[in-house]
Parts: C-alpha cells; structure tokens; sequence
C-alpha cells in the first residue's frame, strides 16, 4: 500500500504537469494504465474555462481543468491498485444529466461490454467485464481502441433547478463539507465499471443470456445454501430479497473482514448507585461525525445540560457557566432539536465534555445522525426519548459536576457488522427489491462504512485497500 | 399531416427529446458511420412504431454504450470469444437527493430507468431495516 502511494504520488505530479484541455488523452499510469478520453467539445464540461480558484490541493484555474485533474486523481487510485498489462480506456464527459431543484443525476460510469469463453477465461462459460477480460486475457479483446467504460457527470450541478446550491467538491483532500465528493463518487462509479456488479438480472433472476457472471460464482443465499451460479431463477429472485441471508464467500474479502469491519455492536451502558430502573445497556442510534464507537469504550459520570426550568437543553448556543461545569470532564446528555447534531456535541466538546449523549424528541427507536465536523473528536449517539426522560429522573439527585450515573459507550458481541454470523460479508439485498441497488453492492450495516455501499456515505475516504476498505480484495477475488 | 422528423443511430441521444406521434411520424435516420440522413432501417423503424410516441418508443429502446447500437445482440469473435455490449440497463447511476432538513443522501443505482425514477421521487424501497439504528445512515442531521 505505501509502495502504491508514493507511485501514486509520482504519477498524480506528471498527469497534472501534462494537463492540457480540449480533446485531451491523460493517461494515469501505474499499476494498469488507465487512459481518460476527454470527449467533451470545446467550452462545456471539462473544457468549461469559467475561472475557479484552487481547492483543497486541485490546482486547476478553470472548472473544465479541476474538473479534470480531479478524475484523473481518481482514476489514478483506481490505476495504483489495479494490475493489468492492458490499458483500461474510459471515455469521459461532462453533459447535462436529469435534474430537480431538490434532485439530480450525478453521473453515471460502466463497462462498454461484456466477455465471456476468452483466451484464459479462468471460469468457462462466464461473463466478465471488459477491462477484467483483457486483463485475464493479457490481450485487447473485442473492437481496436474500444473503451472499457463510459463515464459521464453532470455539468449543471448546483445551478437553479439542478440541486441548486450543492456542487461537486473537486478538492482532492475529501473535505467537501456540504458538498458532494466528487472523487468519492466517481471511485465508486468507477468501481462498478471495473466489475463490482453482477450481470444478472436481480430482479427476474434471469441470467445476461443464460451464462452467469463471475460475481455469481462467489454471491451465495444462506437461505439455500447454494450460490447464485447454481440457483434457478426464482431461488435468485428470492435471494435477492433475503435481506441478512445473502453473503460473498470470495475467500479474499472473506480473509480481510476483520482487518476492516468492526466486531461487536454499539450500546450505552449506564450504572451507578442512582442509575435505579436505567442501569443496564441501552439501543444508540451512532454518529457520522466524530470518533466511531470501538471495544474500548468512553466511560465517565453522566451529568445532563438543562434549562432555568429544568428540562434538557438543546445546546445549540454557548453553554452558561453552570452548564459547563456540568459538562466539563464529563458524559453529557442534551436533547436533540433546533440545530444540526453537529453544532450540539461541538458546543459541548468545547465546554470539555468526553462524550455527548442526544435524547431524541420523538418517540420511536434511536436512529443514527447525519452531519459532517472533521474537527469533532469526541464520541456522540442518539439515544431513544424514552430513555432521555428516565436517565434524567434518575439524575436528579445530582450536584453540579456529580450525579451517582456512569455512562459507558462502546461495542460488545462478537459479531462483525455488515457481516453474517460466520464472518461473510452481507451484500445488499432489501425486501421490497431495490431496483438497481439491490445485489450489486455491500450492505448498509458494514462498519466502517464501504465505497461500495448504495448509499455513498460523507465519511469515505479515497481508500479502496484493507485495512479501510474491502472494494480491492472483492476484484481481486473476481480475478483483478 | 403532421411531420416530425427524428434523427436515429449516431444522433439517438436527441431523438428522445422529440414528441412524435408514430402513427403520423414521417421519419428520418441519422447514419451512425456516413452521418447522412437517410430512411431508417426495419429495425429503426419498428422502434419508432413502439408506443405512443417516438419518445416513448426510443426510451425503451436499449442501446448500446459502445456503438449505439438498438438492442445489442452477443456478437461471437474470430477466436471464439463472445461479447456482449452492454445498454444502458446496466450503467451504475448516482443520484442525489435533498431532504427536508437540508442534508442530501446519495444513493447509487444500476440502470437509466431507476436513476430517473429517483430524479422524479419515485423511490420506493426503503433502507435496510437493520441499518438504521446501528450506524449513522438516518436522514436527520438535527
């Protein structure tokens, strides 16, 4: 891995010296050289020259050129990885795509082709995609200077009526901040046009011409036991929709899920000599912000933020004195509302706090919380209305900076999550179907969230390798 | 009668923006490779016929991503290879969509159909049950 960094590194400085714009070839080179066909005309999309001013390591001074030097950082990560003696040819453009005020198309990325029954095909009678089949090939396979994949992304993005007010981030860095990530994204894209997908269809179970694809040797339903290359089509439709019952047995991933995914489940745990009904372990809904929940828990007395009458405060403005002596060294209990999750654990991480607990405002079960604060490092969860309201009865003999309730926040189980109780990673596979979602992606119960997830989460980072990421070790097990 | 003309093969993407009633659609092709117009093919033809509309009709026409070719067929190769070019059935799609609270969710899916479909709110699945309580993919971000 840092062998490939430091090759990354040298070949980001070369492609971004030779950037030119209009009808430009880049090619990062690495590991497997990938070619970027600019086929955009002049003056729109990656040829925009509209002035922009450098962000978060892009050095482009027009948005057609960061728009440029961003894929090409991408394309890079994906070339410092890969192994094939083939070039991997991906025509690129940016083009109006569908959009809503509230809505848009991003972009969209996938192979050209298909290959199956190619010299040293290593599965017969199966498809593969097309830069995998040239690379198991060790030819170019199909049409001369045919490309591998297409991509293309939306040049309207944040304009009026186009998701207004949200743009792509085309810093290389990931703080996006609001923004969409735009190498985050097009990785994952990326990623699906390498070969992260299958070429049946989940929907009908019906195989891309009655041959399955080498995702299908390795997607097993737990339910049957058997894997998808040897189901009917209805069992693989019933798979499809197995929710927790539908896992990878490729042995690589397999091997490296202890080095990415978390073991155990998170909970809170309260004790104490005045904890009465609330001791014992409690559902968290967990944060995308601040320091992941881990088997080394965050411990300490538990001392809620209220109001002149009381009740929970909602700590979206600075704390008065009282509440930061309450706050301070201590686990913090608030109650969510008004302002972002974000402004409230700040706030009492300022006043010293070791972590924060949010007391939901409406009834029901903890769910997480969105938000995005790089600067947060203090562990935070949502905990349920109804355990907010019984935590602070039995708080209520407490002084200023005591209460008798101790709080604990970690994980316990032995369980990894996002995998079955084997140790197999679960893909996803939610009732009703999720048409286009379904099958083709890891699980949204995987910790740390994956690149490979249908929803792309805001605290990725550029990484497709183990000890961060499983994305590499699944195309390697389909034979990248 | 009305005349409509529509512009096939190599200009295809275009041709779903135009509103065409088959039934009285005089009709013209686009040559993929001379760039000519030119009458369209049985082939073009029968796409056009499709539906209520040349929109309709073309939208539902698969076309390949390599070529543009309408609904690619396996093609099988001198060696013995078999390739299939793909349609944009299978392109992986990302869509961003805004919520209430103003935090957007991006979500990934295969196929021009289900991107659409979520562009125009018609997201129907919800996300895993399981997930929800146990890692931050809630919409809330307050």
């Amino acid at each position: 891995m840092t062998a490939n960094k430091k090759k990354l590194q040298a070949t980001l400085g070369a492609t971004c010296a030779a950037l030119s714009l209009f009808g430009a070839s880049l090619q990062a080179q690495a590991a497997a050289t990938i070619i970027i066909n600019n086929i955009n005309a002049a003056g729109i999309g990656f040829n925009d020259a509209t002035p922009v001013a450098p962000v978060g390591g892009n050095t482009g001074t027009t948005l057609g050129e960061q728009r440029l030097i961003a894929f090409t950082y991408a394309a890079n990560i994906w070339g410092a990885t890969l192994t094939s003696n083939q070039p991997i040819v991906i025509n690129a453009q940016f083009s109006a795509l569908a959009c809503t005020a509230t809505t848009a198309t991003l972009g969209s990325a996938g192979a050209t082709s298909i290959f199956r029954d190619f010299a040293n095909a290593p599965k017969a009678g199966t498809w593969y995609s097309y830069a995998l089949a040239n690379k198991l090939a060790g030819s170019y396979l199909g049409t001369a200077n045919a490309a591998q994949i297409n991509a293309n992304f939306n040049a309207n993005l944040g304009q009026a009526n186009c998701l207004a007010g949200s743009s792509f981030y085309l810093g290389l860095d990931g703080n996006h901040g609001a923004n969409i990530d735009f190498i985050a994204t097009l990785l994952h894209e990326m990623g699906h046009g390498l070969g992260f997908q299958t070429f049946t269809n989940g929907s009908t179970g019906a195989q891309n011409g009655g041959y399955p694809s080498v995702w299908d040797h390795y997607l097993m339903g737990t339910a049957t036991g058997k894997l998808w290359k040897d189901m009917t089509a209805a069992e693989r439709q019933a798979s499809a929709l197995s929710v927790d019952k539908l896992v990878w047995t490729g042995p690589l991933v397999t091997a490296a899920i202890p080095q990415v995914l978390r073991m155990g489940n998170p909970g809170l745990t309260i004790t104490g000599s005045q904890a009465g009904v609330t001791t014992g372990l409690h559902a968290v809904g967990e944060a995308s912000f601040g320091p992941p929940l881990s088997n080394t828990s965050v411990a300490g007395t538990l001392m809620p933020i209220t109001t002149s009458t009381g009740s929970l405060d909602l700590a979206c403005n600075p704390l008065s004195a009282a509440q930061a002596l309450a706050a301070k060294g201590n686990v913090a209990l608030v109650s969510r509302g008004t302002c972002g999750f974000t402004i409230k654990v700040k706030t009492l991480q300022d006043a010293g706090a070791k972590a924060v607990l949010i007391a939901d405002n409406a009834a029901g079960a903890p769910a997480g919380m969105s938000g995005t604060d790089p600067s947060i490092t203090i562990p935070s969860v949502r905990i349920s209305q109804a355990d907010g309201v019984a935590l602070l009865t039995a708080l209520a003999k407490r002084t200023r900076n005591s209460s008798g309730v101790f709080a604990s926040l970690g994980v316990t189980g032995s369980q990894y999550s996002g995998a079955d109780p084997l140790g197999r990673i679960m893909m996803f596979a939610p009732n009703p179907y999720q048409s286009g979602s379904s099958v083709s992606h890891f699980d949204v119960t995987a910790f740390r969230n994956q690149l490979m997830e249908p929803a792309i989460n805001g605290d990725l980072t550029h990484s497709v390798l183990v000890p961060l990421d499983l994305t590499f070790k699944l195309l390697q097990d389909i034979g990248w | 009668m009305k005349i409509n003309t529509s512009f096939m093969a190599a200009a295809l993407a275009t041709v779903g923006l135009m509103a065409a009633s088959a039934a009285s659609a005089a009709t013209v092709a686009k040559d993929n490779v001379t760039g000519e117009l030119r009458a369209p093919t049985a082939q073009e033809a029968q796409v056009l016929s499709q539906g209520n509309s040349g929109k309709t009709a073309l939208k539902a026409a698969p076309r390949g991503l390599r070529t543009g070719t309408i609904n690619p067929q396996p093609v099988k190769h001198a060696d013995g290879t078999v390739e299939q070019e793909l349609d944009e059935s299978s392109l992986s799609y990302s869509v961003a969509t805004r919520n209430a609270d103003g935090s957007i969710d991006l979500h990934c899916v295969t196929g021009a159909e289900a991107a659409d479909a979520l562009v125009k709110g018609k997201k129907t699945a919800a996300k895993s049950s399981k997930a929800a309580a146990v890692k931050g993919h809630s919409h809330d971000s307050k």
